[in-house]
């Protein structure tokens, strides 16, 4: 066994260059495997224990005092599951927060600190509850975004300017995500007995705990369709009606972070390929390129089985120690990762050490890349000395003589590289597979940073569906016409239209309806599938609401409102991620079937400048004010939210970027240190026959370039062409069903290019070696 | 017509020394060696005498470390790596002990694409390559293989017949029957005698007399200096018809004479 270890460590300081990209290769791709895991189960795991420790409800409603009645009661007692129903009073409000960038639209709960409950308990991060009565308790997403304790927060009520000063931070395991625009706010008595005084009514927020916290969305769904007409969510306004379950609470702070594993183990499925065939690569090519040292143990009496374990031990030996230093810095990592999704998941997570996940990591790995090393490796049992002396027949293939010197027509370096390419057909093969892989990876990555950070609008078309840069809500159609006459005398409109969102019940799913009679001046990519509605017995529906109910194009599906229910025909599917993804799009006609005095009253506008956006709403609300319910800056306002999920996407992918970037310097070295050394021998020899270092150096780019480019090039248009299809195959669960968004041809192109120029200098700077050495060097090394 | 009075090689106070670990090992020490057109020179000595390394030295294959080595009108002994590439490129053929032959090739592809580096009519290059591989005794099935694929002798001749392909004005030759069995080697032989026969200049390395017989001139090297020369006059053992000769046919006098000389040299 000594002398399988002296072998063993022989091999490893021959080729210490090889070993380390290898170590690399391995080493990254355990680090990326190792965070896929951690933040899938380790943050899931970590939010389920924090939903435990505040007693999250599994159901929460808020809905006005008046219509809790016994019929709920009742129902909440009857239904199966639940284990404990609890109320409180709140006061809820529609406003907004003032920043410096501008007013946010929110929703605010304010709740008396000091009251008791059994649910929802406030876990305090940082500070204290309020004591005085300017002071507030905000969620945790507040400190994300930059706040500190002690710092004033503005907010903007129907009764004026408030202003706050932050006690502290509490996790809201219930609302306070970036994802929604309601916030809880924990108030002193007296902070609470002011809010009062200023005319807001109280309203009751509704908890159910569950004996299995996924009942809480049936129950949801349940509740609020037997109820709705009750509810009339529309009818009582928006500030009263807010419902939500355990899952909706999780997915708004998790999808990102889910979306983002999604990304990562798409890339990391890659970057596992591209080590596995590096893996076969090296330890073909080191039987290849010591197959003299093989020949002389053989004979020396080196058994084939001594042979092969040497190889194994050196492999597995690499593949472990990589696995093992790649999940440590997974480690290091992920420190970092969460930092970045604070502000998404708005929860706090230090995340440990998890020994499942990096036992699952390793196991994986050593097993996967140590089956190869086996596969790889099996050919040296067989291998007789005598054709190991013979310069190793399994090599090569000489069952055919390709491109004859003779017969060939063309440059000589071009027929050798044509003849080297040919008898080396596995090593080609696999250059281009492993090419085409990171290419892909590279377009597909920067078309991802181009979409979100150059072309965010794009994205956020996809991820919202309409943009306009303004949104006027009056109290009806007469006001909103006004508001429109008013604005059509500005030059800087270039269109707007009417549209309107009504809650109904669709397929017995509480679903935000789109209704307007001017689909065809949507600019977004709403549509996704078939076509807008024309008629009033037509319906849109959105790919989740269709995959959640069944339904297709051509189907037709019942539709209430209040009490009234209508069947309408499926002519088309629409994509967004609001109200989860549960929304529909009907013609004004079309929705008076169910609602018949429903009027339209939002104007959404589009600018020729979109800067002067603020200008504009500015000087509506000081016309109408008094008619409005609200107006927007929309394009401002989604934005602000969209932000930080496209900035923290954009982040990941950058770092993708780097990591395919170091793969892809690490496999190129890899593939040609070893196609060159391979032929180093064959190099003195053609050196010696008087071949020029050009005419060399020139051989060895024919025979690896074209191979390399067209692994590029087949790659790279693979990116481009699949691009959106890959997209929506990675957001299908946040109702994403359709993406056109433009691949950077250019980018496409350029990048391709530059991994070909890399390549090249590759080639040129492994070649330079042929330089400074003398025929005899070469011959004799 | 050869000019057996034109020098063709000449070196004046060839040095060369390698560096190992720090140690500096003088291989070649003053060496001053002149050959001549049509000879066929053979380099001996005990090993590590440095006789490769002279070989290397004087057909470009490798640069001296002081001194000046001549090719006719040439000094190749200051040109680049690259310049001397096209200086063997034109002038040189080589055949080595361990036969380098480049394995991913056929046998008849090594020997064309070594004349393609002069010559671009790659019809003539494989006509004239067949005509070599018929006259070292291969046939059609036999260029067609693979080196791994053929025994030592043949990809031996094969090798010859690729130095021979570019008509070099001189041919080196390092043990080119070392490796293979007597046989073999014998068969080896017979092929460069008759081109030194035909006109061709050849320079060989080998450490064995029969070998060494076949050349006119023997050099004998120790310690990196010529000791002794000896002229043998023309070998004798080859029929006009081409036959091999056996060592019978050798001449007496010429083994006495060489073997006298290696005697000495050995003393």
């Amino acid at each position: 066994m000594r002398e399988v270890w002296l072998r063993v460590l022989t091999n490893l300081k021959k080729s210490k260059a090889q070993a380390a990209c290898l170590f690399l290769l391995v080493g990254i791709t355990a680090a990326l495997l190792s965070l896929v895991l951690l933040l899938t189960f380790t943050f899931n795991a970590h939010l389920e224990d924090q939903g435990r420790l505040a007693k999250t409800p599994h159901f929460l409603l808020v809905e006005d005092e008046k219509l809790y009645n016994q019929r709920q009661k009742r129902y909440l007692n009857e239904y199966p599951g639940v284990e404990k129903t609890e109320t409180e009073k709140t006061v809820s409000v529609v406003g907004s927060i003032l920043e410096e960038e501008g007013e946010l639209p929110a929703q605010f709960l304010f709740y008396k600190a000091s009251a008791e409950r059994e649910m929802s308990l406030a876990l305090l991060k940082e500070g204290q509850m309020p004591k005085a009565s300017y002071e507030v308790c905000v969620p945790y997403l507040f400190s994300t975004r930059g706040y500190e304790v002690g710092d004033s927060l503005h907010i903007l009520l129907p009764s004026g300017e408030t202003n706050y000063t932050i006690s502290g931070f509490f996790e809201d395991l219930s609302f306070g995500s970036v994802y929604g625009q309601n916030y809880q706010f924990y108030l002193s008595e007296t902070g609470y007995a002011k809010v009062c005084e200023k005319g807001f009514d109280e309203s009751l927020v509704l908890r159910v705990r569950m004996a299995n916290p996924q009942d809480g969305a049936s129950l949801n769904k349940d509740f609020v369709s037997k109820f709705f007409a009750e509810l009339d969510f529309e009818h009582n306004g928006l500030e009263h009606i807010i419902s939500t379950d355990w899952n909706q609470s999780k997915l708004s702070r998790t999808f990102v972070l889910d979306l983002t594993a999604v990304i990562l183990l798409f890339f990391t499925a890659l970057s596992f390929l591209v080590t596995l065939f590096a893996v076969w690569l090296r330890v073909k090519n080191n039987i290849s390129e010591g197959i003299h040292n093989i020949a002389a143990l053989k004979v020396i009496g080196f058994t084939g089985q001594q042979m092969f374990l040497v190889l194994v031990l050196q492999y597995c030996g690499l593949v472990i120690i990589a696995t093992i230093v790649g999940i440590a810095a997974s480690y290091v990592v992920i420190p970092l990762y969460a930092q970045i999704f604070d502000q998404l998941t708005t929860i706090r997570w230090s995340p440990g050490f998890d020994p499942l996940c990096s036992l699952m990591v390793f196991a994986v790995l050593v097993i996967m890349m140590s089956a190869m090393v086996l596969v790889s490796a099996r050919k040296i049992l067989a291998l007789s000395a005598l054709e190991a002396l013979r310069q190793g027949l399994p090599t090569h293939s000489f069952k055919k003589n390709y491109f004859p010197a003779d017969q060939t027509r063309g440059s000589l370096a071009l027929i050798l590289a044509l003849k080297s390419s040919m008898q080396s057909k596995g090593h080609v093969v696999v250059t281009f597979i492993i090419m085409a892989i990171l290419s892909f990876a590279l377009v597909i990555e920067g078309s991802m940073s181009n979409n979100l950070e150059i072309r965010s609008d794009l994205f956020s078309r996809v991820l919202i569906g309409e943009l306009p840069d303004a949104r006027f809500f009056a109290n009806n159609n007469q006001e909103a016409e006004n508001i429109r006459q008013f604005v059509s005398t500005d030059s800087n409109i270039r269109k707007m239209y009417y549209s309107h969102n009504v809650d109904m019940l669709v397929a017995d799913n509480h679903v935000a309806s789109i209704v307007t009679d001017d689909f065809d001046s949507f600019e977004g990519a709403l549509l996704s599938g078939g076509r807008y509605p024309k008629h009033d017995n037509e319906i849109c529906i959105s790919g989740s609401l269709a995959r959640q109910s069944n339904l297709k194009i051509g189907d037709t599906v019942s539709v209430t409102k209040s009490e009234i229910t209508a069947l309408y025909l499926i002519v088309g599917m629409i994509q967004t991620m609001d109200n989860d993804g549960l929304v529909c799009a009907m013609t004004l006609s079309g929705v008076r079937n169910v609602h018949p005095n429903f009027e339209l009253s939002q104007l959404l506008v589009y600018l020729h400048d979109t800067d002067k956006a603020e200008e504009l709403v500015n000087r509506v609300n000081e016309r109408f004010s008094s008619v409005m319910q609200n107006s927007v800056d929309f394009r401002r306002s989604i934005d602000a939210h969209l932000v930080n999920y496209s900035s923290a996407l954009f982040w990941v992918t950058l770092i993708l970027m780097g990591v395919t970037i170091a793969l892809l310097a690490a496999v190129l070295y890899l593939v040609l240190k070893s196609f060159i050394l391979m032929r180093w021998h064959e190099l003195g020899i053609l050196r010696a026959l008087g071949f020029s270092e050009m005419q060399l150096i020139n051989h060895l780019s024919l025979s690896l370039m074209p191979t390399i480019v067209a692994g590029l090039a087949i790659g790279g248009a693979s990116g481009a062409l699949l691009y959106n299809p890959l997209l929506v195959v990675l957001t299908s669960s946040l109702g994403i069903f359709r993406s056109s968004l433009p691949t950077p041809t250019l980018l496409a192109v350029f990048v391709c290019m530059a991994l070909a120029f890399l390549a090249y200098a590759f080639i040129m700077l492994l070649a330079r070696k042929i330089h400074y050495l003398t025929a005899y060097d070469l011959v004799a090394e | 017509m050869i000019d057996t009075s034109k020098e063709i090689i000449a070196t004046g106070k060839l040095c060369k020394t390698f560096s190992t670990g720090g140690v500096q090992q003088h291989v070649l020490r003053n060496l001053d060696i002149q050959i001549k057109q049509g000879d066929f020179t053979v380099i001996m000595g005990p090993s590590g005498s440095g006789k490769t390394t002279l070989l290397y030295a004087i057909s470009g294959m490798d640069k001296p470390t002081l001194g000046v080595v001549r090719f006719g009108d040439m000094k190749i002994s200051d040109l680049s790596n690259d310049e001397l590439a096209l200086f063997r490129r034109y002038n040189c053929g080589f055949v080595f002990q361990r036969i380098y032959l480049c394995d991913d090739m056929s046998l008849l592809d090594n020997v064309v694409i070594s004349g393609l580096l002069v010559n671009n009519n790659r019809k003539h290059i494989a006509f004239k390559a067949k005509q070599l591989f018929k006259q070292a005794g291969l046939s059609e099935r036999e260029w067609n293989k693979f080196p791994a694929q053929l025994s030592g002798g043949e990809a031996q001749k094969g090798a010859i017949v690729r130095a021979l392909i570019n008509d070099p004005v001189v041919l080196f030759a390092d043990e080119p029957t070392g490796s293979l069995n007597s046989s073999s080697g014998e068969t080896v032989l017979e092929i460069l005698t008759k081109a030194n026969r035909a006109g061709q200049s050849i320079v060989m390395v080998t450490h064995d007399i029969a070998t060494a017989l076949r050349g006119n001139r023997v050099l004998y090297l120790r310690d990196g200096i010529i000791v002794g020369e000896c002229r043998l006059g023309e070998y004798e053992g080859v029929s006009d018809s081409g036959q091999a000769a056996d060592m019978d046919g050798i001449s007496k006098f010429r083994r006495e004479v060489l073997s006298k000389f290696l005697s000495h040299m050995r003393w």
